[in-house]
């Protein structure tokens, strides 16, 4: 453009346009530095505004997991105790067997001891109804009722049915053991054998107390077996589940990493062109103050 | 040579420079006032008056007369800036509404709809984690109906700005009947100036100004005739006709391509519409598959579950009002069992589902939503700042031609300043040549 006159209401105009464009830079700068976020609103990057999301989602999703982590590992750690508590008991069942088989016992000492394990019967079924934050953790999926009433019956009422948690976008894991497996039933198992032992002790016929040393001898080592293997699932389990929390500690870290660097202001960036816009406008302002004043006016008398 | 001629020739030249004074003080007063075209006094040489009774030239030319006020004005330029306004008004219609909008999808933040969404995704897991327990039961409830309620807020705070773009839409249309108005009573004045031989160029300055108002409200044509008259058609309408105003309605807007309505229609027609429609997606897909997930599962008393959200899109999207009641009807369980969380879980897949909402997952469509926004905003801001400096562009070029320059107007005065002194010095030196006529010719001896 050949500009042939130079008018008044041109410098004006120009200078506010060019004042107006650096203000609005200026106050960009300050929106930044203000509100420490380089994305305000979508516009301001969609690109960062798109990662911003998804990484807030993620992070969302981290933390959900690891909640779920910490409260799987609060079920199996409860799981962990009711089983070595059940073990120590099947030890003890164990020693008494031994104490009982014995032919110079005596009838009452024996009767002693059938005492004892029914003490036990029950402490092992108040262990299959151990609880974590108000559910039943030996019974299946049906958590919201005892899987074991105390007393005579053994009868078991929970299910076979896993309690399944999501530790990791699409890994769900089975947090419980089934009370009909390591503990039995009427019908099987622990509690199962321990009645038969209990029976055979109590009439202790000879005939009876060769089924004791034998017989329910090695069932209850069969069900110290199981529990043996319960554990070992159980611990397992714990180191998978802290695995997957340190690692999510990681990711979440890293994620947090990311976000800040995508939707935060370097402090130091931005206020290094704050500073270089905020010079630039004053600057600015002065150029215009001695473009707009002189004219001719000045000059003629 | 007749001395009384002279005189009055000087004379001529007197006046002459008086107005051009006139025309350089008007121009000074007016160098800030917006839509003032400078002006410039045309001078001709007077004819001499017939006869040569003093010899065989005949008479020097009568001196000089004003023929003019000149209005320097390049009516090309005007056309350009009227489309250029248009454009802009289009642009500055269309960004400030989308500024609005944007404001209602506050992300990345955690208010938006994002942060909802995944709350309600953590409580189902949280629920999954406690099948059993009441106060899981109630998060999942509670996060569900802040997640419909932003949803219906969203839909609603859309709503309210396809209103206020109505509003303006009507006051725009408002201004532009006024203006058309205006633009009758000064046309009228204008050919009245015209035919009375008075000057017009005031009033057509301000005609002039009208116009960009309303070229930047909607695109104009204007056809001006040497009688002042004037037809504007105003997005396809005919505004005025040969100087006379015809009320406008939207209705008539028949060609309307241009200018703040065209952007108004365009945020009141299609670009609201369009996001409410993709938050109607969002609800859609949401109601429909969670709610089919739902109804897979069973509540806590083992009973098959039912409609987990009320509602068919985002304008009346709800949490059942039997789940509000009773948060024990939330399907939890895969199986029937209490204890299983397993359906929590699959409902709490929908969040990231794809195929979900149109090929996409919710999380998924509704990123792309935000990304979308702020990508089209983006675009509105650049149209806006390039329609700015093209305007600033062919206001220069106009203040090339029309506004006033001090330094220029200084030196005009200063021009016109010594020729009045020179007319008046003319006029002292006739007056000393007549004085010696009169008091002093044929008094020898006396």
């Amino acid at each position: 453009m050949s500009i042939s006159r130079v008018t008044q209401t041109m410098l004006s105009r120009t200078v506010l346009h060019n004042l107006n464009v650096l203000a609005q830079r200026l106050a960009k700068s300050q929106e930044q530095l203000t509100s420490g976020y380089v994305v305000n609103r979508p516009s301001d990057d969609p690109v960062r505004a798109f990662q911003a999301l998804n990484l807030q989602t993620e992070l969302a999703n981290h933390e959900q997991y690891a909640k779920n982590i910490d409260y799987a590992r609060g079920w199996v750690d409860a799981t962990d105790a009711a089983l070595h508590r059940i073990q120590e008991n099947l030890h003890r069942i164990r020693e008494l067997l031994l104490q009982a088989a014995n032919d110079t016992i005596s009838h009452s000492d024996r009767q002693k001891i059938v005492m004892e394990l029914e003490g036990l019967a029950d402490d092992l079924k108040t262990q299959g109804n151990s609880k974590y934050q108000g559910e039943f953790i030996f019974a299946g999926t049906l958590t919201d009722a005892a899987p074991y009433t105390l007393g005579p019956s053994d009868a078991y009422a929970g299910n076979d049915t896993g309690v399944v948690r999501e530790i990791a976008p699409g890994v769900r894991v089975a947090i419980n053991q089934i009370g009909r497996v390591v503990l039995g039933d009427d019908t099987q198992g622990l509690l199962f054998h321990l009645r038969e032992l209990i029976t055979h002790l109590q009439s202790g016929t000879p005939a009876d107390l060769d089924l004791v040393r034998n017989q329910d001898l090695r069932n209850l080592d069969a069900d110290l077996e199981v529990l043996n293997q319960a554990r070992t699932q159980v611990g397992t389990l714990q180191q998978r589940l802290e695995l997957s929390d340190f690692r999510l500690m990681e990711l979440k870290g890293s994620a947090e990493e990311l976000l800040s660097k995508i939707r935060e202001a370097d402090v130091i960036e931005a206020y290094v062109k704050f500073t270089q816009q905020k010079a630039t406008y004053e600057a600015a302002l002065k150029t215009g103050a001695s473009i707009m004043q002189p004219s001719l006016l000045d000059y003629i008398h | 040579m007749s001395n009384f001629n002279a005189i009055n020739v000087a004379l001529t030249g007197l006046f002459a420079s008086q107005r051009a004074l006139e025309v350089t003080a008007q121009n000074v007063a007016n160098a800030n006032t917006e839509g003032y075209s400078r002006q410039r006094v045309v001078y001709a040489a007077n004819q001499p008056v017939p006869g040569t009774i003093y010899g065989t030239h005949g008479r020097p030319g009568a001196g000089v007369s004003v023929i003019e006020y000149q209005r320097l004005r390049d009516e090309l330029l005007d056309r350009q800036m009227h489309e250029q306004l248009a454009a802009h008004g289009d642009a500055e219609a269309r960004l400030s509404y989308l500024e609005l909008l944007e404001a209602n999808f506050p992300e990345p933040s955690d208010t938006g709809l994002r942060s909802r969404l995944d709350a309600f995704w953590a409580s189902l897991q949280d629920l999954a984690n406690q099948p059993i327990s009441s106060a899981a039961r109630q998060a999942v409830v509670d996060a569900a109906t802040i997640l419909a309620t932003a949803f219906r807020d969203t839909y609603q705070a859309l709503d309210h700005v396809s209103s206020i773009a109505t509003v303006e839409l009507q006051q725009r249309l408002a201004e532009v009947n006024s203006i058309a108005v205006q633009i009758q009573d000064l046309t009228r004045a204008i050919r009245n100036n015209i035919i009375t031989e008075n000057s017009p160029n005031e009033l057509m300055d301000r005609r002039d100004a009208l116009l960009d108002q309303l070229a930047a409200i909607g695109n104009v044509t204007v056809t001006k005739y040497d009688d002042g008259n004037i037809d504007v058609v105003f997005g396809g309408f005919a505004l005025i006709s040969s100087g006379t105003a015809v009320t406008v309605t939207e209705a008539g807007l028949t060609a309307l391509t241009s200018g703040k309505i065209y952007g108004l229609q365009q945020v009141r027609d299609v670009l609201v519409p369009d996001y409410q429609d993709k938050l109607n997606q969002l609800a859609q897909g949401l109601i429909s598959v969670f709610n089919a997930r739902h109804a897979a599962g069973f509540d806590l008393d083992g009973n098959p579950g039912g409609a987990f959200f009320a509602g068919s899109d985002a304008s009346d999207i709800d949490v059942e009002a039997a789940i509000k009641a009773d948060p024990r009807l939330v399907a939890a369980s895969k199986d029937g069992t209490p204890g299983n969380g397993e359906n929590a879980l699959e409902l709490a897949e929908v969040r990231d589902l794809a195929g979900t909402v149109a090929g996409q997952s919710v999380i998924g469509f509704y990123q792309s939503m935000i990304t979308n926004l702020g990508a089209t905003t983006i675009e509105q801001r650049n149209r806006y700042q390039i329609q700015e400096v093209l305007v600033a562009n062919l206001q220069s070029r106009r203040d090339i031609v029309s506004g006033v320059s001090l330094d220029e107007e200084m030196a005009n005065m200063l021009n016109y300043q010594r020729a009045y002194q020179a007319n008046a010095r003319m006029l002292t030196a006739l007056d000393e040549i007549i004085e010696l006529i009169v008091s002093r010719l044929g008094k020898v001896g006396l």
